[in-house]
């Protein structure tokens, strides 16, 4: 039976994991509830996130590197973007495949840039290292990026919640015509929405870089927690996205204390469970996954 | 006749092209002929490299390739094996099993080499050595490290350079549970070779007198250890005993140095590629752990090596031959030799000049035998820990030697051996004529 600093511990770093899990799904969601594209491209936008802040790290400190990596990452989304809107209104199997294409083309442009051995990147120094609760030792820069994973979500919403653009981008999810007809331009929407959606992949791979260390399958590794948490927390919903992320991330650490080897899956059976009971998901609306 | 563009085809230029092509299939029918006549003098010696480009052992896969050819260029350079040249067909087994045993079966049927050599995730060599004995084409597993490979699931034709858990674990666990601990953790990678390694050690802590108080297990491809250490520093161990390799062994340092869990308890691990360590740098270069060559080994042979290896490579993600590397070379000289020894590719001789053969140019402090009964190379061990950077010599000096273990001292013994080779008879003759 696990002890009580080791449960609160594991709790504490499920949220922790977990909110990198909703930051990731968040630009995920936002891509699919907007545009109703699945953009399978996701997972490698994150692994470029994390090799250009590697390269940029060393050349200009780690804030910039921040900042400017997600942007680079943006500008690639609105690239991708002109491919992929020849598949709107389309069965959303093209969009699908086309961003499918475009992760496995985008992963091997790493390997040839930056070659297929794994890379390490330290964390900055001024978190670096292990910080002391008493009963257990944590990391010190787990805690700075779970503060980051927060000031950027309430970001997020804010932008969506409070500003004009943010009604717009909402509407345009539930009413692609209405939108239209009020005069606003789709067109320039969805692209800007889908250069959102990739920088918010970017962002999340910056932060993990010195957490999960930097490989060319990084991508992978993302897209799979980024769907599963879009389909527990219900697409098109900005809180599902999250609570999914803490679910996930705080039920990953719980099994890891009582059935280590079913940690990898244990996702996947929570999904099969709540897409069970509530099929769009806990706080999804209706969407093109029906 | 009528040409792309409408045209018919003039019989001028039918005539020109008719005469070309002729002329060429003449050509080229003479010359295969006439190669044919030469006899098998001309025809190469094709290795079949069997080796990870992606997957976990990536970056080790790399590596034991540029051994690897850096004995074939040798070789070559001397006239080649039996006044043969040696070239080789690449194949990458992606660290996973099934796709070992189609690009094994593809070498074999569809390039007809004359070798299989290379291995580092012990899945892969397992279905790679099924492959194998089934055609009777000879096998050098170089890099990985389970027993079983030698053990219950040994080959005739398989042989293994590396050496195996068995000889880590008795090298380096004594000196463990002496020097650092008796509460053990075990980490163990969940695969075949993880849990052999930590079956070995369990053994070892055994008999020592040791108290196992826990397991975790952990997949292949696990990026996130965070949980695990956690739950691994509330049991409050002594020592953490780790059978986890590639670059889930890089993520695993990066976090455990995150978490500062190198402060509150010793980790060991069963053995250290180097590769895996270069990734992480020396700050995250922690604990006590097996190796089977270091390129800082004061010994013959060892400086030029390094060197040759340098003018060869000089652009290769890692800077000096590593152990990884060191295997693929020796293994693959060592096969070649065999052939050059047996006077044949013809793979029961070759077999038998390997068997019982012994090198003293092995760069290591004793020589190497290839053992009759397992077809192991008995390697030299060494017990190593991270070398503190006060103390590097240079960027590449990641280790530091605390112990050298004789091989007959930590492998396996004949009698506890359950390697059960098949006979001669019934392993196929493989001769590619």
């Amino acid at each position: 039976m696990p002890s009580l600093p080791e449960f609160l511990s594991q709790l504490l770093n499920g949220l922790v994991v977990g909110l990198l899990y909703a930051l990731v799904a968040l630009g995920f969601m936002l891509i699919l509830g907007v545009m109703e594209v699945i953009n399978f491209s996701h997972g490698v936008l994150f692994a470029w996130g994390a090799y250009f802040a590697f390269t940029l790290r060393p050349l200009i400190g780690f804030w910039p590197a921040l900042l400017i990596s997600p942007l680079i990452v943006g500008i690639m989304g609105l690239i991708l973007e002109l491919a992929v809107r020849r598949s709107y209104g389309k069965d959303p199997l093209f969009g699908l495949l086309l961003t499918y294409g475009a992760a496995m083309a985008l992963e091997e442009i790493i390997r040839m840039i930056w070659g297929s051995v794994g890379r390490s990147i330290a964390a900055p120094a001024f978190v670096a290292g292990p910080i002391h609760f008493g009963f257990m030792p944590y990391s010190k820069y787990r805690l700075f990026l779970a503060g980051l994973a927060i000031l950027l979500i309430i970001l997020v919403w804010l932008f969506l919640e409070k500003t004009p653009y943010g009604a717009i981008i909402k509407a345009g999810a539930f009413d692609s015509e209405m939108v239209m007809a009020l005069g606003i331009d789709l067109r320039k929407l969805r692209t800007f929405v889908f250069g959102l959606g990739t920088a918010l992949a970017g962002i999340p791979g910056v932060i993990a870089a010195p957490l999960w260390s930097l490989k060319p399958t990084m991508g992978v590794e993302a897209i799979m927690p980024a769907f599963v948490v879009v389909l527990i927390g219900g697409v098109g919903s900005f809180w599902g996205a999250i609570l999914g992320g803490l679910l996930v991330g705080v039920a990953t650490g719980i099994s890891v204390m009582f059935m280590p080897r079913t940690s990898q899956i244990v996702m996947y059976i929570l999904m099969a469970i709540i897409i069970l009971i509530r099929p769009r998901g806990i706080m999804g609306e209706k969407s093109i996954l029906e | 006749m009528e040409g792309k563009s409408g045209e018919k085809i003039s019989r001028r230029s039918f005539l020109k092209y008719g005469a070309a092509v002729t002329v060429g299939a003449v050509g080229g029918i003479s010359v295969g002929g006439w190669s044919l006549v030469r006899g098998e003098a001309k025809k190469p010696i094709l290795i079949g490299i069997t080796s990870d480009a992606s997957g976990n052992y990536a970056d080790s896969g790399a590596a034991e390739r540029r051994g690897m050819f850096m004995a074939i260029e040798e070789f070559n350079a001397k006239g080649g094996v039996l006044g043969r040249k040696v070239e080789y067909k690449f194949e990458d087994t992606e660290t996973d099993p099934s796709a070992a045993s189609r690009k094994a079966k593809r070498l074999i049927e569809r390039e007809r080499v004359d070798f299989l050599i290379g291995g580092l995730s012990s899945g892969c060599a397992n279905a790679i050595s099924e492959v194998a004995q089934r055609a009777g084409i000879i096998y050098f597993n170089t890099n990985s490290s389970s027993d079983s490979v030698t053990n219950e699931n040994c080959h005739r034709i398989n042989f293994a350079v590396d050496a195996n858990n068995h000889m880590f674990s008795h090298a380096v666990g004594p000196w463990v549970v002496k020097n650092l601990g008796k509460k053990w953790y075990f980490v163990t990678h969940d695969y075949t070779w993880g849990k052999s390694g930590t079956a070995d050690y369990r053994k070892i802590l055994r008999a020592e007198g040791g108290e196992e108080i826990g397991e975790v297990l952990i997949p292949l491809g696990t990026r996130d250890f965070s949980a695990h250490l956690i739950k691994i520093l509330a049991a409050k161990p002594e020592v953490v005993m780790t059978t986890v390799a590639g670059a889930d062994l890089t993520a695993l340092l990066e976090q455990v140095h995150e978490f500062g869990a190198d402060k509150k308890t010793q980790f060991c691990f069963t053995l250290r590629d180097y590769p895996d360590v270069w990734a992480v740098g020396p700050d995250k270069n922690i604990g006590v752990f097996g190796i089977t060559w270091y390129h800082k080994l004061d010994l013959p042979g060892v400086k030029d090596f390094v060197a040759r290896y340098q003018k060869r490579f000089p652009d290769a993600p890692i800077p000096i031959p590593e152990n990884v590397c060191y295997n693929g070379y020796i293994g693959m000289r060592e096969l070649l030799r065999a052939v050059q020894r047996a006077g044949t590719p013809q793979s029961h001789a070759v077999i038998k000049a390997l068997e019982g053969w012994t090198f003293a140019d092995n760069m290591r402090h004793h020589p190497t035998t290839i053992r009759d009964f397992d077809h192991c190379f008995m390697q030299t061990m060494y017990i190593a820990r991270g070398k503190p950077k006060e103390k590097m010599a240079d960027k590449t000096d990641l280790y530091e030697i605390i112990g050298i273990v004789k091989p007959e001292d930590a492998a396996i013994k004949k009698q506890d051996c359950k390697c059960k080779m098949e006979p001669y008879e019934s392993t196929p003759v493989y001769w590619l004529k």
